[in-house]
């Protein structure tokens, strides 16, 4: 195809554009292309089995119209079990785990790879357990068995788990290995993007019909014995010949990345390079940070003219060692990032394998004997970031540069105060130009959440622009504060980090002001809602504390309020849902407070019947009722809100200023 | 189950005559640990069904022990 002067190829598959978060786009591709899943629900994966079941609930069927199958026994050890018998029997299987869960499955997972069998197993990467509990982000889990056999790939944001479910998987058939697709719990997995989803066409002819693709061992009419106990006269030689296989994944592996490029469009291989072409400097990471990394080093090489290059880690197993060092060889000094820590060990084990990729190099020893012989090993720091979800930032990767090129920290840590800290109080606003961000503090309960995700939704499907939403969750749950993220922008959106630099703050309970700072990076001339009863604009400013009062007026920052409570109460026949419609009506308030509508130049009507269509998304299976209502309460919010008048915004309260006159 | 599945079952996993002929008699010949090499069946080491039969355990406690009733408890 010829478009201005330029031949642009065209891919049959481009892929569905919408909005999703990671689990989303994981159960997309497996209600499609699988035939049953076995799971235990664990946090961060409990959504994928929950609208996994869903999806059987409805009657779902796959791409080749077969009835799924969905077994919750009383582990992760036994899910692990119940997928290797559904492999054996010829089944295309999935399973959807994190943390404690995929370490308990360990025993199995050994057995599933030594079998042969081609199971794919989602992981949302979570921290362990270890001196204390923690549901969010780790790459401890995945770590903890990354020596069981299984391919192991990792996604850096949702479009990534969404077509790295697919790779694997043909990567497991092809190669009779297991896979294991990893995305960063939350991180990835709960927080919606802007994604293109395979399309069913696609799916089913880079897959395949199971049937076609799987063996049967199970079959009464033609039975083997499998898993048998072996000793000294066998066993050894089971284990070493079962290199024949492993030797050939790589390529089967790299034929799956350059199909799916050839389909899709989509360029995905065993290591991304960002960058890196005439760096000096190079940071290493899998997962999310990566792509906040490559965020990082673009304002890195623009600011401080230092020349920064990020490698992008997506296959930990198998190991690209070739690949890594042709990738790094010629910089000085390279960072490796890794979301664990491993204290007795030489190494964490990302660093560990790209020194002894490094070594191997320098005496000629790369595998495939087409390696060049390298004089030199660059510097190599390791380094620890983001455990539990630790927020990861620009200004972190900023000081890890830093750290390299003045040699100090061979092995740091990013985001904690402790002797091994390299963070600079330095955390730069890299978004690009035109962004909008939103940061809302509310309660658990609320509705807050669910309502980001329409508006990043309608955002998306209405105004063309690229969104990430996604909350700050905890363990804690109803009653206590959330906060909550959205990103809108006409680039893509690269940072996965908690949002500093925001233009509106909704605030749900006034009293948020005094148990934190939510005024926090708001910009000159941002917006603050505040959900109030109070119904005069003096009544709503007096309540606010004067050391955000005088925020807000340095910072020429707009305050609107509503009671969003009396309208979700006055809209919603169903007392359970009157607090969740609270939410709701913010996104009326968005809608009317952002310069979006205008932007996008429309009218009132045009704008509300895409509101309706976003609302149908995640209110449509609970009627027609529901919707409306909740359509309602957008109108009300958009036509309701109002702003505290300048001449309002004083810094000291109305009835001080009383009291000293009388 | 489609004929070319179990095709490529019996060539990949297992061949029941060549485990009948090579691995059996190996292993009745007592050579086995020596002889057989780790070769691409032994990755999986899937057994076809009734190789007991072509063992000869007959020289193993070759008497039936004697059934005493009486001795029985319960």
């Amino acid at each position: 195809m010829k478009d201005s002067g330029k031949i642009t190829k065209v891919f049959p598959f481009p892929g569905i554009l919408t909005t999703c978060d990671g689990s989303d786009a994981i159960v997309w591709v497996d209600t499609n292309i699988t035939q049953g899943g076995c799971a235990y629900p664990i946090t961060p994966t409990t959504n994928m089995g929950a609208l996994y079941q869903l999806a059987i609930a409805n009657g779902h069927k796959n791409l080749w119209g077969e009835s799924l199958q969905f077994i919750e026994p009383e582990s992760e050890h036994s899910s692990a079990s119940a997928c290797e018998g559904f492999a054996l029997a010829g089944g295309r299987v999935t399973n959807f785990t994190s943390g404690q869960g995929l370490v308990l499955m360990k025993e199995v997972l050994f057995t599933i790879s030594g079998k042969r069998l081609p199971a794919v197993f989602h992981i949302g990467a979570r921290a362990l357990t270890s001196h204390s509990l923690n549901v969010h982000a780790g790459h401890d889990d995945v770590m903890a068995v990354s020596d069981s056999g299984w391919g192991m790939l990792f996604a850096k944001n949702v479009q990534d788990a969404a077509d790295l479910a697919l790779i694997s998987r043909r990567a497991a058939e092809d190669s009779y290995t297991p896979f294991m697709n990893i995305q960063d719990g939350f991180l990835t997995t709960h927080t919606i993007e802007t994604v293109r989803l395979p399309e069913k066409e696609l799916m089913e002819k880079f897959t395949g019909k199971p049937e076609k693709k799987l063996l049967n061992l199970f079959n009464p009419h033609s039975p083997v014995m499998t898993g048998v106990v072996q000793n000294q006269d066998s066993y050894m030689k089971g284990k070493i010949a079962q290199r024949d296989y492993y030797d050939k994944v790589a390529e089967i592996l790299q034929n799956a990345f350059d199909e799916y490029y050839q389909l899709t469009g989509r360029r995905y291989g065993f290591v991304e390079k960002y960058r890196l072409d005439d760096a000096d400097y190079a940071i290493v990471a899998m997962g999310t940070a990566s792509e906040t990394a490559m965020a990082s080093v673009d304002w890195i090489r623009e600011n401080q003219n230092i020349k920064a290059g990020v490698l992008n880690v997506t296959s930990f197993r198998p190991f690209p060692k070739k690949e890594i060092v042709y990738a790094l060889k010629n910089t000085k000094a390279l960072s490796v990032i890794e979301r664990l820590d491993i204290p007795l060990a030489a190494d964490n084990p990302l660093t560990a394998e790209i020194k002894s990729s490094f070594a191997d190099a320098l005496i000629n020893e790369l595998k495939d004997g087409d390696s060049q012989k390298i004089s030199r090993i660059p510097q190599i720091y390791s380094g620890v970031y983001g455990l539990g979800s630790r927020d990861i930032r620009p200004g972190h990767f900023i000081s890890i540069v830093k750290n390299m090129l003045e040699k100090n920290k061979k092995f740091f840590v990013a985001g904690v105060q402790h002797r091994l800290s390299i963070d600079e109080p330095f955390d730069p606003d890299i978004r690009a130009e035109g962004t909008f961000c939103m940061r809302g503090h509310s309660v658990g309960g609320y509705g807050s959440v669910t309502t980001n995700k329409v508006i990043a939704s309608l955002v998306e499907e209405i105004f063309n622009l690229n969104v990430q939403a996604y909350p700050k969750y905890g363990s804690e749950k109803k009653g206590l504060p959330t906060t909550y993220y959205l990103t809108v922008s006409k680039d893509p959106i690269r940072t996965h980090s908690e949002l500093e630099h925001v233009e509106f703050v909704p605030i749900n309970d006034v009293n948020a002001f005094l148990s934190g700072s939510p005024l926090w990076g708001i910009s000159e001339g941002g917006m603050v809602f505040i959900q109030s009863s109070k119904e005069s604009p003096e009544e709503v400013w007096n309540d606010i504390p004067e050391h955000a009062r005088k925020t807000i007026i340095k910072k020429n920052i707009k305050v609107y309020y509503l009671d969003t409570v009396k309208i979700a109460r006055e809209i919603s026949t169903r007392s359970d849902l009157q607090q969740r419609m609270q939410g709701i009506v913010l996104l009326g308030i968005f809608l009317k407070v952002t310069p979006l509508k205008d932007e996008a130049h429309f009218t009132d009507d045009a704008l509300f019947e895409g509101v309706k269509h976003s609302l149908m998304k995640y209110f449509g299976k609970k009627g027609e009722k529901v919707v409306d209502e909740n359509l309602q309460a957008v109108k009300r919010g958009y036509y309701e809100v109002m702003e505290v008048p300048s001449s309002v915004k004083t810094e000291f309260k109305q009835h001080s200023i009383e009291l000293t006159i009388l | 189950m489609e004929t070319t599945i179990i095709n490529k079952l019996n060539n990949e996993l297992i061949d029941s005559g060549e485990f009948d002929d090579i691995v059996i008699e190996s292993y009745n010949k007592g050579i086995a640990d020596k002889c057989l090499a780790a070769d691409h069946f032994f990755a999986r080491s899937e057994i076809p069904p009734g190789t007991a039969a072509k063992r000869d355990f007959s020289y193993i406690a070759p008497d039936i022990p004697e059934y005493l009733a009486s001795k029985c408890t319960g």
